[in-house]
Order: structure tokens, then C-alpha cells, then sequence
């Protein structure tokens, strides 16, 4: 229960936050963000971390957004800094929000009024983590064979069927693991 | 092609949410019907190979590189709803589990990606091949599913600062108008739109044997 109440009043607070337009108030909301990020029961270095992560997700494309915007401003004698601040402490805010909130509540407990829903995600998510280091592997393994920077069409190629019939291949052998797994756990007889 | 949170206004946003849930319902409810307990472990697994292909970075000319999406693949592979609720689910993870991509966003990206680009690659493959060949078809139908899915987020962001402005005009959301977001977001997709249309090309013709073959 606790984890669907934090979860009610973190997409409140993402709506309220998306509503607020004045760049005090959300300088403000940043600086308690701030401050809770610090109060988490984490180590100082998973708590440098999530600011870390959070600027760098909005870095880009504030970056390619507002920094023009304002720039053209500045050549137009309009002045655009106002907007610049609103913008990207929004951006910041909301994307630091959610981080908190993923240390602070359960998403899977969270979403489990629907039982498939949240065995979907559970599955997925664990099997993804699986999947992207299998994937590194063939990075790996394609680079360190690839001579030079430049990539040949052939080679591509080859890497590509080799890639796409493995994944293929794994994706039904997983599926029918995971049926498997879950009729032996009686999960279809509830 | 992802947003982040704060550019998109909660007018737009909240009400996507409802019309993404709504596809999202009739897709599931879909599968359900067809798949009966197999359903969870289906969907699952072929959301991860989705997972994949949304991770490989296909070389073009020029020594570039650029990330394919693999939706035509799977929408051509498999039908556009079961594609849609496979994009949909990784892109659900990457912005709920990750805390990447953006939430607010999820909704525009889910329908403009997983929705659109399914479904525009399904419909585009089906006309193209009755005047075209099997491999051009292929490559277009990929190629117009990232091209109306960047267009589809160009027209939502667009619109924003001649609806979301202050009492002085300036704008409370995204800044740029139609002029400007339709070349800046269209131009930069018709090289990832190559990247794409290689893709479909590569994986459908990979795979469509062995799935005939296997049923």
C-alpha cells in the first residue's frame, strides 16, 4: 500500500511541478530536491550519482533547446533568460523527482493492481539486464575484430544475422522458459 | 527521438496518457484472447528482442552511425499490435524502472513511436508491394515509420508555444513553432529514417523465413 500512495503523490507532484511557470518557485523546488537527495539513506557516492545522472538527462537537450533560444534573444533585444532558467530547472526538477521517488518506492509493488502488468515488468526488466550483456559481448567481440575505425558493409552485415538469429533464437527460448516457470509455480491455476 | 520531462505541457501529456492506456488495453485485451496463458511470456520475450534491435547502431556512408528502432521489423514480423505493446513495455521500463526517457513523455513517445511507426511501417509495406519490389518496400516501410513518427512528435512539440504562452507571449513550454521544429526534427530523422529502412530490410528478410517456417 505504501508504495502505491508514494506512487499517487509522485504523479501529483509531476503534474503540479509541470504547472508551476515561475523560475523562483522552481529554483526553490530544485533546492528541496536537493537537500532530500541528501537526506536518502544512500552512501555519498549514490547520492552524487543521482544529480549527476539527473543533470546530464536534461544536459542535451536543454542544451540543443533553450541555449539557441536564448542566444537568438540576445540578438533580437529580447530578453529570453527567464525562460532559460524555467525551463531547465523544470527539466531538472522533474527528472530529479522521479529519481527520488525510484529510491524511495518500490515501481513493481507500486504498479501491481494489475497482476500481469507487474509479472510483465518484473520479467522483462530482469531479463533485459541479461540481454544488454550478452549484447556488450557482441559489441565487444565485432569491434576487436573489426580492423580500423571504418566498418565494412559485408561485415556489418555478417555481424548483423549473427546478432539478430541469435537474439531471435534466445527471445523463444526464453519465452517458453518463462511459461514453463511460471505453470510449474501454478501461477495459471490462481 | 526521446524528450525529456518538462517540455511537454501536462494539458497535452495527461491526455495522452488516457489515449496510450486505451490502445495499450485493447492491445493487451487482443492477446489475451489469442494467447490465453502464453501471453505473459510472449509478450515478454519479444519486447526483450525488440530491446535488442532498439540497440544496434546501423554504419552509414560517411562513417556515421545511427540507432535503429527495430518497430517496422516488428511490426512487419509480427503485426503493428504486438509491436506497439513491445516498444511500448521497453520504453515503459526505460522511463519507469531506469528513470530514463521521461515520464510525462512516455505517452507521446509510446503512441508516436510504438503506435504510428507500427502501424504507418504495416500499412506503407502493404501498399508499396502491389508497385514495388520486395526489398525496396522493405527499406520505404521503415523509412516512413520513423519519418511519421518524427513528424507526429514535430507537430506536438510545434504547437506548443501558440497554446502554452504567458500573458506577454513568451512561451511556457517547448519554444519553437512549426517553422523551425519541421526542419530541425525532420531533417536529422531522414538519415535516421536510412538507418531504419536498412534495418527492416536486414531483419525481415533475416527472419520472415524462419518464422513461416516455424509458424
Amino acid at each position: 500500500m505504501k508504495d502505491k500512495i508514494l506512487l499517487f503523490v509522485y504523479l501529483s507532484l509531476l503534474v503540479l511541478v509541470s504547472l508551476v511557470h515561475s523560475y523562483e518557485w522552481l529554483l526553490g523546488i530544485l533546492s528541496l530536491l536537493c537537500i532530500t537527495v541528501f537526506l536518502l539513506p544512500l552512501k555519498k557516492r549514490e547520492k552524487v550519482k543521482i544529480l549527476k545522472r539527473s543533470f546530464f538527462s536534461v544536459f542535451f537537450f536543454g542544451v540543443l533547446v533553450s541555449v539557441p533560444y536564448t542566444t537568438v534573444g540576445l540578438f533580437i533585444g529580447d530578453n529570453r533568460f527567464d525562460y532559460f532558467l524555467m525551463i531547465n530547472t523544470r527539466t531538472l526538477d522533474l527528472t530529479l523527482l522521479t529519481f527520488v521517488f525510484l529510491e524511495v518506492m518500490n515501481p513493481f509493488k507500486a504498479l501491481d493492481f494489475s497482476k500481469n502488468l507487474s509479472l510483465l515488468l518484473v520479467i522483462t526488466s530482469s531479463y533485459a539486464l541479461v540481454y544488454n550483456k550478452v549484447l556488450k559481448d557482441f559489441k565487444d567481440a565485432f569491434k576487436s575484430r573489426s580492423a580500423g575505425s571504418r566498418i565494412r558493409g559485408e561485415d556489418f552485415k555478417h555481424y548483423l544475422t549473427r546478432l539478430v538469429v541469435y537474439f531471435f533464437d534466445k527471445s523463444k527460448e526464453t519465452s517458453e522458459d518463462i511459461y514453463i516457470a511460471m505453470k510449474s509455480r501454478g501461477f495459471y491455476y490462481d | 527521438m526521446h524528450i525529456p520531462d518538462g517540455f511537454i505541457a501536462p494539458q497535452v501529456y495527461v491526455p495522452a496518457y488516457f489515449l496510450d492506456g486505451l490502445f495499450l488495453i485493447y492491445a493487451f485485451r487482443r492477446f489475451k484472447k489469442a494467447m490465453e496463458e502464453r501471453m505473459i511470456p510472449y509478450i515478454a520475450s519479444l519486447s526483450l528482442f525488440s530491446f535488442i534491435l532498439m540497440s544496434i547502431a546501423v554504419p552509414l556512408p560517411g562513417g556515421t552511425s545511427v540507432h535503429g528502432l527495430g518497430i517496422a521489423s516488428l511490426s512487419l514480423l509480427l503485426g503493428p499490435w504486438i509491436a506497439f505493446i513491445c516498444v511500448s513495455l521497453i520504453l515503459f521500463l526505460e522511463a519507469v524502472i531506469f528513470g530514463e526517457g521521461g515520464i510525462t513523455t512516455f505517452p507521446i513517445n509510446s503512441i508516436a513511436m510504438g503506435f504510428l511507426g507500427s502501424f504507418s511501417a504495416f500499412y506503407a509495406y502493404t501498399m508499396l508491394k502491389k508497385f514495388l519490389s520486395d526489398k525496396v518496400s522493405l527499406f520505404l516501410a521503415g523509412f516512413f515509420s520513423t519519418l511519421v513518427s518524427a513528424f507526429f512528435m514535430a507537430l506536438l512539440l510545434g504547437i506548443h508555444p501558440y497554446i502554452f504562452k504567458d500573458a506577454s507571449g513568451k512561451p511556457l513550454y517547448f519554444p519553437y513553432g512549426f517553422s523551425i521544429v519541421m526542419p530541425a526534427l525532420l531533417l536529422p530523422h531522414l538519415v535516421v529514417s536510412t538507418g531504419e529502412g536498412l534495418l527492416t530490410y536486414l531483419v525481415v528478410r533475416l527472419l520472415r523465413g524462419r518464422i513461416s517456417h516455424e509458424g
